[in-house]
C-alpha cells in the first residue's frame, strides 16, 4: 500500500528536535476521547435494553400508593350515610335519616348545595347502593321503597365561561352556587353539579313494617334498564321487585314500572345480615348473622325455588360482612374470626342443589385477626375496599389475592365508607361525623407474581387454571393474564423445531465436514448458509399458505416418511456395499446421486404407502381418527415403537448373530434384513401389548387435527435453525486440529471410525454450543410463528395443533395494548422473559464454544 | 487402498450405511432449501404471465369464464376439481369458483374473451361490447381501444398530479400555517399582541392559499367531468352489461389472442406496474413502490446510524480497552446479543424510542401538534434505530475480526515510525480492515431487511398514504410510518378479504424480498473475496 506519510528525516536527532505537530496530539487525544467514550456508550447502550425492559415492567409488582389526604369534620346531628361521588372526585353525598340529601366537596368538606326532591315524614330504615355507584333504594321504617339515582351533570367550558366571584375552595376546585369548577391541566375548566332524582315510592310491604335490608342491581341500558330489588322487611317478608325503568327524556323523569314476586316468609328476619340479588335477578341469597346462606332460584316471578342452604364459615364464628365483586361472580364472606374468603357458584356434580350448582369455596384471603365489617366492591375491577372493627382500611384485588394498600383508617367504627368511581380515592365517614379522603395510586391492582405465573381460579371457571385471555368484548370481563400458556407454547415449538432440525443438522455437518472433498464442501456450504439469510417471514407465508394445505392432506405420509427415509437410506447404503466398483472414480460421483435417488424413492414409498395404511388401520382417514373417529391404536402404536426397536434389535443382532455374518457385504445385506424383520416383529408385539395393556397412542402428542399446527411450525421453523447449527457445528468439526485426524488414519482407523471417535467426540463441545444456539433462535422466532401456529394458547403436547408462543404474542398484541396500562407491562414482562431465556442460553453456548476452542488449540 | 491390502478392511468399521445416513440428511437439507427457493421462484415469475380465459359450460347449461388457477382431487370423494377464477367480483360478490370435473360438459377458449384490469373491484372477465362517449354507445377495435385507453391514463395521471403534488402542497402549507398559529398561542398566550399579529398574518396567507386550492380544485374537476364520459362497456358471459370510465382501466388483456411476444410484452407490463406503482385494492393488486422504496430507505438509514456505531465500539474493545476479563464478558454479551430475539428490540424499540424518547420530542418540540404524535408513535427513524440496535452486534464482531486480523507487525511498524496512535488506526489499521468492516456492514443491511418482527411494532404500516422522502420540506420526513417488503407478505397473506386472490402477488413480493436479500449478501461475499485477492500476495 503506498504511503501517504512524508518521508522520515535521515537523522533520528532531527527527528527528535522536531516536536510532534499540535495537530497530530490534538487529533490523537480527540479520536481517543470519542471513541472511548462511544464505545462505552454503545455498550452502556446494549445493556440499557435490559434495564429499560426491567424498569418498565417493575410497576407489575408493586402495590400501590396514597398521593394525597385530606381530613374534615361535617354537620352530623343526623345520621348520615354516604352516597355517592362523582368521577372526578369533585363532590360527594350523603342521605340523613329523613332522606334529605346533602353535598359536600369532597377535598375540604365545604358543603355544596344539590338539587333534590325534599321528602316529607320519612325515616329511612335501610340504604342500597347498586354497583354503578349512582343508583340506590332506600327503604322506610313505614314499609316504602324510594329508588333514586345521583346524576352528576359534568361539562368542559373555556376560562371565559367561569364566573369570576368564584369561592376558592383549594388549588383545583372552586365553587359557584351549587356548580363546582375544577381548573384542567389543558387549562380549561371543568363544572360538575349534583342532581338527585327520586322515583315515585313502592310499596313493598304490606302491613307497613320497616324495610330492614335491601339490594339492588341492575341490567339494561341506561335509557331501558331493568332493576332487581330485593327487599327484607321486619315482617319477614323477602320480595323481589323488578322495575323496568323508562327514562322521560322530556323532563328527566324516571318511569317505573314494578312487578312484584314474594320469595319467602323468614322466621327471624332481625338474625339476617344481608339479602343479595343478581344482575339478572335470577339468584337471590340471605345471608344470616350465624354464617349460613340461603340461596333461592328465581327462574321467573311465579316459579321460585329454595335451592340451597350451606353454611360459609366454620362453626363458632359468625358473619361479619358479604357481599358480591364486581359483576356478582364472586361473593365475599368476612367472619368474626378475620377472615375473609371468596365463593363461587360452580357447577358440581355432588351439588345437592336443584340448578346442579353450589357455592365453592375459591380465595382465602390473608387473615388479620380483627373482623371485617364493611366490604366496598369497585366499579371497574375486582378490587374491594374493606374496613375492619377499629377502623383500619384496606385496598385488596380479588384475584390477585394482594392487600394492595393499607390505609391509616379512621378512629372509631366506619359508619360510610366510599370508593370513588374510577378507583383513585376513598372516603370514609366515621360515627361522629369525621370524614377521611385519600387519593390513590394503584396502576396495575391485578397482577403479582401468582397471577403471572400460578394457577389462578378465575370466576366462572371450574377449578384453578393457566389462563391467557386478553381482551374480550363485555365490559365487567377481568383479563387473565398467566404467562405459563406462552412460555409453554415457546418450549413446545421450540422442542418440536429441534426434533426435526438437530438430527439432519448435525448430521449433515459432520458428513460435510468429514466425507466430502474440499471443494464440494465449499459449494455446499454456502448453498446452506444462504438458507440462514431467509427472511423469516418469508418461511412462514410458505409455511401458512403452502406446507400447511400440502400437510393437511398428506398428514400420515408426512409421519410415515420419519420412518421410511432413514431406513431407505440404511438399506441403500447396505445394497451400494455390493456394488463391486463402488472404489471407483466414477462412484464419487455416483454416490450424491443415488442419495438423491433413494430419498425420491422413500419420500415415494411413504407417499403411495400413507393411503393404504389409511384405509387397513385408521378408519380411511387419519385426520378424522384423530379426532377420535374409528377404533384401534394398534399401528401408531406399532410405528411410534418402530425406531425403538430398531435400536434394539441392531444392539441384539450386533451380538447374537455371528461376526463372520458380517464380513462380506452380502452377510451385511442380511443381517440388516434380520435386524429390520425383528424389529418389526418387536414393534408388533410390543404394540399389541401395549394395546392390551390400555395404552392409547391418540390424545397426547398425537391429538386432534387443525390446519394451523405444529408439525408445520417446526417443519418451517427447521428452514431457520438447520443452518445456524450446521454452520456452527461445521466449524467446530473443521475447527479439530488436523494431526489428530491424520494420526487416527495413520493407525489405520477407517474415516468413519475417525470422525465418530476422535472428530466429533473432541468437538462434542462445540456441537452442544451449536444445538444451543439453534434453540435460541427457535425460541425467538416470531413470524413463523405468528403465521403457521394458529396463536392459540393451549397447554398441550399436542403435535397437530398450534400454540402461542411469547414472541408471537408480543407481535400480536402489543401494537393494541395501551401504554403503561397492564396488558402492555406484561408484554414487556413478555419481552423481558425472551430477553433473559436467550441470553442465558446464548452465554452457556458461548461459554462452552470458548472453552472448546481453548481445548482445541491445546491438542 | 484397502482392496490391495491382503485383508480388507472390515465393513462394519466403514461404516457405509451410516454415512448413507448423514448424506441423505445433508441431501434434505438443500433439497429443502432448493425447493423453497425453486417454489418461490416458480411462482413469483409465473404470476404476472397472462394465463387462457377458459369458458366452461357445465351439464346444466351454467356458463363461467376464467382462469383455471389449480386442479385437485375432490375432498372426500372421486374424481378432480378445478378452481376457476371467475372475477367479476362487483357482479358475483366472489372471485373463484370450485367446479367439479364431472359437471363440465365442454370447454374452449374463445378468442375474443377480455381480461379487464380495472382500479378497484378486481379484474372484470368477459366480453368487450364497445366505447361510449357522451352517452352514446360504439362499437371499436383493438387499436382503436388502446389509443382512447392511453389517453384516458394519460388525463388520470394529470389529475393525480393536481391531486397529490399540487393540492397536496397547498395542503402541507395550510397544515404548516396551522400549526404555526398553534405555536404562537401556546408561545405568547390567547389574548396577546403578538399572537393576534400572528394571527393576522396566517389568516392573509391562508387565504391566498385557499384562493389557489379553489383555482386547482375546480381544474381537477373539469378533468375529472371530462374523464368520467368516456366510459367502456363490457358484459359478462350471460351478457350482463357494466360500463366503467375508460380511465378506471389498468389494462386490457385478450389472453387467448395473443401470439408469444404478446404475452411478454403484458408480462413485462405487468412487472413494471409492479415494480413502479402504488398498491390497489387492499394491497392486493397493482404494485409495491412504497413498499420497496420504504424498504430501501430504511436500510440505508439503517446502515448510516450502525456503521459508525459498531465501528466505534470495536475500536475501543480492540484498541482501546485494556484486554481483560472485563472486556472479553462484553465481548460475549456483544456476541449474545445477536442472538436475543428480534421481538425483543421491537418490544424496546416502541416503548423507548418512539415513546420515551419520541413523546419528550414532541412535548419539546413539536407542543402545536399534541395529542396527535410526531416522533411519539412509530416512525421511520424509530424502525431504523430498532434495527440498528439489532444489527449493532453484527457489525462489532465483524469490525474487531478484522481488527484482530491486522497483522501486529503493521502497526508497531507505523509506531516505530513515530506515526500516533490515532494515525496508525486511520492510516494503517482501518484501510486493511475495511472490507472486513464492509462485509459486516452489509450482513448486518441484509438481516434488517429481511426483518419484520420489529417493524410490527416500530412503525410499518399496511397502507402508507405518503413517502418517507417527497417534495415539501424537510423532503425526508423521519417521523412518518412507512411500508415494506416483509411485512407486505404478512399483510397479503394474512390480513387480505381475499387470500386466494392475494397469492400470486405474496410470491412476487416474497421473489422481490428474497432477491433484495440475496443481492446484499451477494455485494457482500463479493468483497470478501476481493479482500482475499487483495491481500493474499502482500502478506508480511
Amino acid at each position: 500500500m503506498p504511503s501517504t506519510e512524508a518521508p522520515l528525516p535521515a537523522e533520528s536527532a532531527v527527528a527528535r528536535r522536531r516536536p510532534t505537530p499540535r495537530r497530530v496530539l490534538l487529533a490523537d487525544r480527540l479520536a481517543d476521547r470519542c471513541i472511548r467514550v462511544g464505545g462505552v456508550l454503545v455498550i452502556f447502550a446494549i445493556f440499557g435494553i435490559m434495564i429499560f425492559l426491567v424498569a418498565e415492567v417493575m410497576p407489575l409488582f408493586r402495590g400501590g400508593s396514597v398521593v394525597a389526604e385530606a381530613e374534615y369534620r361535617i354537620a352530623s346531628e343526623e345520621e348520615r350515610r354516604l352516597l355517592a361521588v362523582d368521577e372526578y372526585d369533585g363532590i360527594a353525598i350523603e342521605a340523613d335519616g329523613q332522606g334529605r340529601f346533602l353535598g359536600f366537596h369532597v377535598g375540604t368538606g365545604t358543603p355544596v348545595p344539590v338539587e333534590a326532591p325534599t321528602l316529607e315524614s320519612v325515616r329511612l330504615s335501610s340504604l342500597e347502593i347498586a354497583p354503578d355507584g349512582r343508583n340506590f333504594a332506600l327503604g322506610t321504617t313505614d314499609g316504602r321503597i324510594l329508588l333514586g339515582e345521583v346524576v352528576f351533570r359534568t361539562t368542559v367550558v373555556s376560562r371565559e365561561r367561569v364566573p369570576s366571584e368564584l369561592m376558592r375552595l383549594d388549588d383545583r376546585d372552586g365553587l359557584y352556587g351549587s356548580r363546582l369548577y375544577s381548573r384542567l391541566d389543558s387549562g380549561e375548566w371543568r363544572r360538575t353539579q349534583a342532581i338527585v332524582r327520586l322515583a315515585e315510592p313502592l310499596l313493598a310491604s304490606s302491613e307497613g313494617a320497616p324495610v330492614l335490608r335491601l339490594a339492588l342491581r341492575l341490567s339494561g341500558t341506561p335509557e331501558r334498564r331493568e332493576q332487581n330489588l330485593l327487599s327484607l322487611d321486619a315482617a319477614g317478608k323477602l320480595r323481589l321487585v323488578r322495575a323496568r325503568a323508562r327514562l322521560n327524556l322530556a323532563d328527566g323523569s324516571l318511569e317505573v314500572l314494578p312487578t312484584v314476586a314474594e320469595i319467602a316468609t323468614l322466621a327471624e328476619p332481625t338474625q339476617v345480615a344481608a339479602v343479595l340479588v343478581s344482575s339478572r335477578g335470577d339468584q337471590v341469597l340471605v345471608a344470616r348473622r350465624d354464617g349460613a346462606v340461603e340461596r333461592f332460584l328465581v327462574r321467573d316471578l311465579d316459579r321460585v325455588q329454595r335451592v340451597e342452604e350451606k353454611r360459609l364459615l366454620p362453626a363458632g364464628v359468625s358473619l361479619s360482612a358479604i357481599d358480591f365483586l364486581l359483576g356478582d361472580q364472586t361473593l365475599l364472606v368476612a367472619g368474626t374470626d378475620g377472615s375473609l374468603a371468596g365463593w363461587f357458584l360452580l357447577e358440581r356434580e355432588q351439588a345437592g342443589a336443584a340448578d346442579g350448582r353450589t357455592l365453592v369455596l375459591a380465595r382465602r384471603f390473608l387473615e388479620s385477626g380483627r373482623p371485617l365489617i364493611r366490604l366496598v366492591p369497585g366499579q371497574r375491577s375486582k378490587s374491594f375496599l374493606a374496613a375492619d372493627v377499629e377502623g383500619r382500611i384496606a385496598l385488596w384485588h380479588a384475584t390477585s389475592q394482594r392487600r394492595l394498600l393499607e390505609l391509616p383508617g379512621i378512629e372509631g367504627t366506619v359508619r360510610g365508607l366510599l370508593f370513588a368511581p374510577r378507583e383513585d380515592a376513598v372516603l370514609a365517614m366515621s360515627e361522629d361525623g369525621r370524614v377521611r379522603h385519600w387519593r390513590i395510586h394503584v396502576p396495575h391492582p391485578e397482577t403479582n407474581w401468582r397471577t403471572l405465573f400460578g394457577k389462578v381460579w378465575y370466576e366462572g371457571f371450574p377449578e384453578p387454571a393457566y389462563v391467557w385471555q386478553s381482551s374480550a368484548g363485555s365490559d365487567d370481563f377481568e383479563p387473565k393474564l398467566s404467562l405459563v400458556p406462552l412460555v409453554f407454547g415457546t418450549f413446545k415449538g421450540t422442542l418440536y423445531a429441534l426434533l426435526f432440525a438437530v438430527p439432519i443438522a448435525l448430521a449433515a455437518a459432520i458428513y460435510t465436514s468429514e466425507f466430502l472433498t474440499p471443494r464440494a464442501r465449499n459449494l455446499v456450504k454456502p448453498a446452506i448458509e444462504t438458507m440462514a439469510a431467509l427472511p423469516s417471514v418469508v418461511l412462514g407465508f410458505i409455511a401458512a399458505l403452502v406446507l400447511s394445505p400440502w400437510v393437511e392432506n398428506w398428514v400420515l405420509a408426512v409421519l410415515v416418511a420419519f420412518l421410511v427415509v432413514p431406513i431407505a437410506l440404511l438399506a441403500g447404503g447396505f445394497l451400494w456395499q455390493l456394488l463391486p466398483w463402488r472404489h471407483g472414480a466414477y462412484a464419487r460421483l455416483l454416490r450424491p446421486l443415488l442419495f438423491a435417488a433413494v430419498l425420491v424413492l422413500a419420500l415415494a414409498v411413504a407417499g403411495g404407502s400413507a393411503p393404504i395404511l389409511e384405509k387397513a388401520f385408521f378408519a380411511g382417514d387419519f385426520r378424522a381418527w384423530l379426532s377420535g373417529a374409528g377404533e384401534g391404536d394398534r399401528a401408531l402404536l406399532v410405528g411410534l415403537l418402530l425406531p425403538l426397536a430398531l435400536v434394539l434389535s441392531w444392539w441384539a443382532g450386533a451380538r447374537l448373530l455371528p461376526a463372520s455374518l458380517r464380513e462380506t457385504a452380502a452377510g451385511q445385506l442380511g443381517f440388516f434384513a434380520i435386524v429390520l424383520l425383528a424389529a418389526c416383529l418387536l414393534a408388533l408385539a410390543g404394540g399389541a401389548l401395549l394395546s392390551l395393556a390400555g395404552f392409547e397412542g391418540r390424545g397426547g402428542v398425537f391429538g386432534p387435527y387443525t390446519q394451523r399446527n405444529t408439525l408445520v411450525v417446526a417443519f418451517a421453523m427447521g428452514f431457520a435453525v438447520i443452518p445456524l447449527i450446521y454452520t456452527i457445528a461445521e466449524d467446530a468439526l473443521s475447527s479439530v486440529p488436523e494431526h489428530l485426524r491424520a494420526a487416527s488414519l495413520a493407525l489405520g482407523a477407517t474415516p468413519w471410525q475417525t470422525a465418530m471417535r476422535v472428530i466429533v467426540p473432541t468437538a462434542f463441545s462445540g456441537i452442544f454450543a451449536a444445538v444451543m444456539i439453534g434453540m435460541g433462535r427457535a425460541v425467538g422466532e416470531t413470524m413463523i410463528v405468528v403465521m403457521a401456529a394458529g396463536n392459540t394458547p393451549l397447554l398441550d403436547w399436542n403435535l397437530f395443533n398450534g400454540f402461542r408462543a411469547l414472541s408471537a404474542n408480543i407481535a400480536v398484541e402489543l401494537p393494541e395494548a395501551v401504554r403503561g396500562g397492564t396488558l402492555y407491562r406484561v408484554l414487556f414482562l413478555a419481552g423481558l422473559v425472551l430477553f433473559v431465556l436467550t441470553f442465558l442460553l446464548n452465554t452457556l453456548a458461548e461459554v462452552i464454544r470458548l472453552r472448546f476452542r481453548r481445548r482445541a488449540a491445546q491438542l | 487402498m484397502s482392496d490391495r491390502r491382503g485383508r480388507s478392511t472390515s465393513l462394519t468399521a466403514r461404516g457405509e450405511p451410516f454415512q448413507w445416513l448423514l448424506g441423505g440428511a445433508l441431501g434434505l437439507a438443500l433439497a429443502m432449501i432448493v425447493g423453497l427457493l425453486m417454489l418461490v421462484l416458480w411462482q413469483g415469475s409465473n404470476a404476472f404471465w397472462p394465463r387462457p380465459l377458459e369458458l366452461i359450460e357445465l351439464r346444466d347449461g351454467t356458463r363461467l369464464l376464467g382462469i383455471e388457477v389449480r386442479r385437485e382431487p375432490m375432498p372426500g370423494g372421486e374424481g378432480m376439481r378445478r378452481l376457476l377464477r371467475v372475477g367479476n367480483f362487483d357482479l358475483y360478490g366472489e372471485d373463484f369458483r370450485w367446479i367439479a370435473e364431472e359437471a363440465i360438459a365442454s370447454t374452449r377458449f374463445p378468442a375474443d374473451a377480455w381480461m379487464v384490469e380495472r382500479m378497484e373491484w378486481g379484474p372484470f372477465i368477459g366480453f368487450l361490447i364497445g366505447l361510449e362517449r357522451d352517452g352514446t354507445l360504439a362499437e371499436t377495435d383493438g387499436d382503436a381501444l388502446a389509443e382512447a385507453h392511453r389517453e384516458a391514463r394519460r388525463r388520470l395521471r394529470e389529475i393525480r398530479r393536481i391531486e397529490r403534488s399540487e393540492i397536496g402542497a397547498i395542503n402541507h402549507e395550510l397544515e404548516r400555517l396551522r400549526l404555526a398559529l398553534r405555536r404562537s398561542e401556546l408561545r405568547h398566550g390567547v389574548d396577546s399582541l403578538a399572537h393576534r399579529a400572528e394571527e393576522a398574518r396566517i389568516a392573509s396567507e391562508s387565504a391566498r392559499l385557499e384562493e389557489r386550492f379553489a383555482e386547482w380544485l375546480r381544474k381537477a374537476k373539469a378533468l375529472r367531468e371530462s374523464d368520467s364520459r368516456e366510459r367502456v362497456v363490457l358484459a359478462d358471459v350471460v351478457g350482463r352489461r357494466i360500463s366503467l370510465p375508460l380511465s378506471q382501466v389498468v389494462r386490457f388483456v385478450r389472453p387467448n389472442d395473443l401470439s408469444l411476444a404478446g404475452k411478454l410484452e403484458v408480462y413485462l407490463d405487468r412487472w413494471w406496474e409492479f415494480l413502479s406503482a402504488d398498491p390497489r385494492e387492499a394491497n392486493s393488486e397493482g404494485g409495491v413502490f412504497p413498499a420497496i422504496f420504504g424498504t430501501a430507505v430504511m436500510t440505508i438509514l439503517l446502515a448510516v446510524l450502525v456503521a459508525p456505531f459498531g465501528v466505534v465500539t470495536a475500536l475501543y474493545l480492540r484498541e482501546y480497552a485494556r484486554q481483560g476479563r472485563m472486556v472479553s464478558l462484553v465481548r460475549i454479551s456483544v456476541n449474545n446479543l445477536a442472538g436475543v430475539p428480534s421481538i425483543v428490540y421491537g418490544v424496546f424499540g416502541l416503548g423507548f424510542f418512539a415513546y420515551l424518547v419520541g413523546g419528550t420530542i414532541d412535548a419539546w418540540f413539536f407542543p402545536e401538534r399534541l395529542p396527535s404524535p410526531t416522533f411519539g408513535s412509530g416512525g421511520l427513524l424509530w424502525a431504523s434505530l430498532t434495527l440498528a440496535l439489532l444489527t449493532v452486534p453484527v457489525v462489532i464482531v465483524a469490525t474487531e475480526e478484522a481488527l484482530a486480523a491486522v497483522p501486529r507487525s503493521m502497526r508497531e511498524g507505523s509506531l516505530a515510525c513515530g506515526a500516533s496512535k490515532w494515525q496508525t488506526i486511520r492510516n494503517i489499521v482501518l484501510p486493511r480492515a475495511m472490507p472486513g468492516i464492509l462485509t459486516g456492514l452489509i450482513l448486518a443491511m441484509a438481516r434488517g431487511a429481511g426483518e419484520v418482527a420489529p417493524l410490527m411494532l416500530v412503525g410499518v404500516v399496511k397502507l402508507a398514504p405518503e413517502l418517507p422522502i417527497d417534495g415539501n420540506f424537510p423532503y425526508l420526513h423521519l417521523d412518518r410510518s412507512f411500508m415494506h417488503l416483509g411485512f407486505h407478505i404478512f399483510d397479503l397473506g394474512f390480513q387480505s378479504r381475499n387470500s386466494e386472490a392475494a397469492k400470486p402477488m405474496v410470491f412476487v413480493t416474497a421473489l422481490l424480498l428474497l432477491a433484495f436479500v440475496f443481492a446484499i449478501n451477494l455485494v457482500a461475499i463479493l468483497v470478501r473475496a476481493r479482500m482475499k485477492r487483495r491481500f493474499a500476495g502482500s502478506r508480511f
